[in-house]
Order: C-alpha cells, then structure tokens, then sequence
C-alpha cells in the first residue's frame, strides 16, 4: 500500500470517527424533537396550528376567572358583592337559575290516530326523548325542560317499566332527574328558534315520532321572554360524595 | 499495518468529535446513522481491496463520499415522500458489509494458511 493509499484510508476513517462520535451526542430519549420525519414534522406543526386559538381562548378565560377569583379576595364589600356575582353565574351555567327567552316548545303525545304499526308492543320514549335532547343541544339550545324538569350536566331520562299509564304501545310515563314525568311531554328549549325549527325540520323528527303513533307539536317563539324555564331544583352531585385530594 | 491505519484514524476522529462536543438536532440522526452505515461500506472495502493488493486511494475517496452523501440525500428524499427509504438503504449496505467482511476474513485466513504449507 503506497504512501497516498494510506493517507486516504487514514483520512476517511478520522472522517468516520467524527461522524460517530457526533451520533453518540445524539439525545434519542429526548422528547423535544420526536419525530424522525419531513411529514411528521409537517403534522405536528398543523395540528399545533390548529390547538394554538382554543388554546388561546382557553387560556383568556381561565385568566378572567382568576381576575375575578382574585377580586373576590378582599374581605370587603366590594370582594362580598363579587362573591355573589360569581356564584350566581356559576348558578346560570349549571342551570340552577330560572331563564327565559326566545325558543321553542314540543309537545309529544300519544296520538290514537295515527296507524298502529303491527307488531309493535313497546316505544322506548326515553330513547326517543334524549335523540330530541341530543338534536336541541346540537342545534344551540341553552336550556331545555322537560314538564318543568330542567335538564343539566347529572340530569337523566329514563324509562319506567311496568308503570303504564296508557294502554298499548305508548306507556305515557317517564323519569326525568329521578322525577315522574306523565304524557303530554311537553318540552320547553330556549335558544335560536329558527335554527332549532330548521333542524327538527331537516331530520323529521316529527315524522320519527310519529311513526310511533306519538304526535309530534312544535310551536316557535321568536321574540324574547316567551319560553320559560325553572331552574333545577333536584340534588346535585356532592350530597354523598366528597371530593378526594390527590 | 492496513488494520492499523483505520483504527488510529478511527479513534482519532471519535476523540476529536468528542472534544468538539457538536449536538447535532435529533431529527438528522437517522440520516447521519445511514451515512455511517455507508462510511462504513466504503472503509471496509477499502480493508479488502488493501488486502487483496487492490487498493486505489481515488476509488475508496469518491466511493466514501459519494456514498455517505447519497445515503443520506436518499434517506432526506425518503423522508420527504413518506417512503422510508433509509430501510432500503440499511439493507444494501448491511449485505455489502456483511460481503466485505467475509472476504476479509477469507483473505487473512488464506495468508495464514499459506506459509503453514510451505
């Protein structure tokens, strides 16, 4: 092997050790950068793009919350009447205030004349209204009542067997927030009324219902202070249960 | 002696590179890892052809760096198309390796065979 063989052979493998010794620098446990690839890179981006506005808004309220959290500190009468006007909007958000507005009001019933569909021996109403629950909340409704039962977060409707008031098809009884709830249902939602119309409209939901021998009544209040609905007055989560420290 | 060579240079380089103390970003490391895995193609090639009296300093040059930068331009361009193609490039160089060394060891044994024979 001549001298320029052996200065090549010597360079490269100095070349060689260079490059290992920076891949030995290399943090592979690093959780700063773990992704190995262009589009990895491109999609982690994105999806921080996308997180970056709720984030912000996130962030914007929990500061509000903590302004007026932080105001409520002083013992005075100021600090007293922020109190009040804290607890009374966490009141309105968990529903346990009255409200009142523009809306809509359905009411549901059995209807005998409609055509009994054969073979048909059981309606799960409670399915049926918490589809028509899940539809208001969907289209921007604020507060929902069922016979003067306001639904929140813990409410539940359910179906009560073996209690029934009408005979056939339709048992004509219901339980909303653990309370007995008899036929005609009638649904009081405050919210945009012409979206919520619009909606029941494009799913037929009176249609649903009334394939089921239920008739299905919708009246629209588009002007402010029509539907009225009672704040919850049921038990809330916390009679039994305490909260456990970490 | 063509053993030697290498190594010292070997060691050489992996004491200066960690003196240097260069981070390089986490991101680059597969690609780094495919160019020494084609650096090393290239030296132990180079190994061989030494030993057979081969040996051509401008051939094991260019081979070196041509096949370190293609390695990890393919393994760049892979990443780029969503293909990893730095597999297909651990695969070559892993049986060109695999190649080189077998006939090292085929070389030096057939050194140590011959004078037991005369």
């Amino acid at each position: 092997m001549n001298k320029a063989a052996r200065q090549a052979l010597f360079g490269v493998s100095i070349v060689l050790g260079f490059m290992l010794s920076l891949e030995a620098h290399i943090d592979r446990s690093s959780t700063v950068a773990g992704y190995t690839s262009y589009l990895e890179v491109s999609d982690q981006l994105t999806s921080a793009l996308a997180q970056t506005p709720l984030l912000r808004t996130a962030f914007t309220r929990a500061q509000q919350e903590h302004t007026a959290l932080a105001a409520t500190l002083s013992h005075d009468r100021l600090g007293m009447t922020l109190l009040r006007a804290e607890a009374l909007r966490l009141d309105k958000e968990a529903g346990l205030t009255p409200e009142a507005g523009p809306g809509v009001i359905i009411t549901i019933n059995f209807d005998p004349n409609l055509p009994v569909i054969p073979g048909l021996r059981y309606v799960d109403e409670a399915t049926q209204i918490q589809m028509l629950v899940n539809y208001l909340m969907a289209s921007g409704a604020e507060a929902i009542a069922i016979n003067g039962q306001r639904l929140v977060t813990t409410s539940s409707i359910r179906s009560v067997n073996g209690l029934n008031e009408v005979p056939g098809p339709f048992s004509g009884i219901l339980q909303v927030n653990e309370v007995p709830v008899k036929a005609p249902y009638k649904v009081a939602v405050i919210g945009p009324a012409a979206a919520i119309a619009n909606m029941l409209s494009v799913e037929d939901l009176a249609g649903q219902f009334q394939l089921l021998d239920q008739s299905f009544r919708l009246q629209t209040f588009a002007s402010s202070h029509l539907v009225r609905v009672p704040g919850y007055t049921g038990v809330l989560p916390g009679a039994y249960s305490t909260e456990v420290g970490e | 002696m063509v053993i030697v060579i290498p190594l010292l240079g070997l060691l050489i380089g992996l004491f200066a590179g960690l003196l240097i103390n260069i981070h390089l970003p986490l991101q680059y490391a597969s690609y780094l890892s495919v160019a020494i895995l084609a650096a090393f193609d290239t030296v132990f090639g180079g190994i061989k052809s030494g030993l057979a009296k081969q040996f051509d300093h401008r051939v094991f040059l260019t081979g070196f760096f041509s096949n370190t930068l293609l390695a990890a331009l393919l393994a760049f361009i892979g990443s780029l198309l969503g293909i990893d193609l730095a597999l297909a490039a651990v695969v070559a160089f892993g049986v060109r390796i695999f190649t080189n060394l077998g006939a090292i060891r085929h070389i030096l044994l057939q050194r140590q065979k011959v004078p037991s024979q005369n």
